[in-house]
């Protein structure tokens, strides 16, 4: 067994090992140097042998506190700085420049604007032609308005449950799992999770307890399998979700 | 969500997400990248941000893609720079905990260490500096440096373990 001061002293070696080589290709300035340090340490430590090191509990646990550590020094170190939000926002404008006008194209007034100044029509026509125009607006505001009346229910109607409390999936066999795709609109994770994984008869563990409360849109294909469901999940941004012996594990 | 929603949820979340990203990746063009990342994702419309609970979720997807990045790394990269990486080390997604137990230690780091073992602690890991380096930027031997390092590394430890905190 290592002791507490060998161990830190190997550490401190070690660091000091990774380090010269990660710098060694940027400064080749002496061969001599170098091949004396090779053949300090004729085998370079590979990626495979420091995992074996860092698979050493108490240097695992050393190398986590010490990285705790800096993290604590870099976030003491916050306020010097601080970055300059306006520009960043620039910047980021710039760069997503089309997506961000495609924002604001999608409400439905700006588009109608657009249709009126690119056809410009000739003056002697003008009085046909308005006429018209004001037909052919009127049809399209109606195409606009027709398809999405009956939509308007269904989504209304996912929007009002809260699938935790209204679903029953205690008394969903797993057999019996509806194929019809189930809309979970702006519900929390927690809930959400819950009703999957009482339909596939797991248990669901919250590592992270924030993630309870994040809110999605999500459409549950009732007819995928659990590890599919998940996979799905996963896409979101703010999810991690790992299956362990039947029981669902939110990192 | 129209470019004005978007444009104020980055002005008012990027500082704050922008510093979760430096204390765990950091580097300022990576974090920056991520918090960037972040605020696209949102454009293409597949997730809906609500006022209430933007900011928790803003910073757990910064947390998220800063765990991946640093999963990306080589093991040797992550070792050298004291990276904490992956999912067993813990961290907690309590940002204000977690900032508290920072700040905690930093002010017991701060109590227990003299001034020139904090300074080459933080240009030895802070700035990633070798040991030669930082010795010839303070003026003092190799050996005052790893000295200073061997006792900064047992007052981390013995903080850790007389606290008996996990982290």
């Amino acid at each position: 067994m290592m002791t507490e001061e060998e161990r830190i002293e190997w550490f401190l070696k070690l660091q000091e090992l990774t380090n010269e080589r990660e710098q060694s290709d940027a400064c080749n300035d002496s061969a001599e140097r170098g091949g004396r340090r090779r053949s300090q340490h004729p085998k370079q430590l590979t990626e495979e042998q420091l995992q074996q090191i860092l698979a050493d509990d108490e240097m695992r646990q050393l190398v986590q506190q010490l990285g705790f550590a800096k993290r604590a020094f870099k976030y003491n170190e916050l306020a010097d700085n601080t970055p300059d939000v306006d520009a960043e926002w620039e910047k980021f404008a710039a760069n997503h420049a089309s997506q961000l006008d495609t924002l604001d194209e999608e409400k439905p007034k700006p588009r109608f604007h657009a249709y009126f100044f690119t056809h410009k029509v000739a003056a002697s026509f003008i009085g046909v032609l308005l006429a018209s125009g004001i037909a052919f607006a009127a049809i399209q505001i109606a195409r606009n308005i027709n398809p999405s009346n009956p939509q308007q229910p269904t989504t209304e109607q996912a929007n009002d449950k809260r699938p935790a409390t209204s679903l029953p999936a205690d008394t969903i066999k797993a057999g019996t799992i509806p194929s019809e795709p189930y809309v979970f609109n702006n519900v929390p994770l927690d809930s959400m999770l819950t009703a999957i994984a009482a339909v596939h008869g797991v248990q669901v563990e919250f590592e992270n307890e924030a993630a309870r409360q994040l809110r999605f849109h999500f459409v549950w294909k009732r007819g995928d399998s659990l590890d599919r469901v998940i996979e799905k999940l996963n896409t979101f941004e703010a999810v991690n979700i790992g299956v362990e012996n039947k029981k669902l594990v939110v990192r | 969500m129209t470019r004005k929603d978007v444009e104020s949820l980055f002005k008012t979340h990027y500082a704050q997400m922008y510093h979760l990203a430096l204390t765990l990746l950091f580097d300022e063009a990576e974090s920056k990248d991520v918090v960037s990342e972040v605020f696209a994702s949102l454009l293409s419309g597949s997730t809906v941000v609500r006022a209430d609970n933007a900011k928790a979720f803003l910073l757990a997807s910064v947390h998220h893609r800063c765990l991946n990045v640093l999963q990306h790394k080589q093991v040797q990269e992550r070792f050298a720079r004291l990276l904490t990486e992956g999912t067993d080390t813990l961290i907690s997604d309590n940002t204000v905990e977690e900032q508290m137990q920072m700040e905690e230690l930093m002010r017991y780091l701060q109590d227990n260490l003299s001034p020139l073992s904090l300074e080459i602690f933080r240009l030895r890991y802070l700035k990633e500096m070798t040991c030669q380096k930082v010795a010839e930027a303070l003026n003092v031997s190799r050996q005052t440096v790893h000295t200073h390092l061997k006792q900064t590394v047992e007052k981390i430890r013995k903080y850790f373990n007389s606290n008996s905190k996990a982290i």
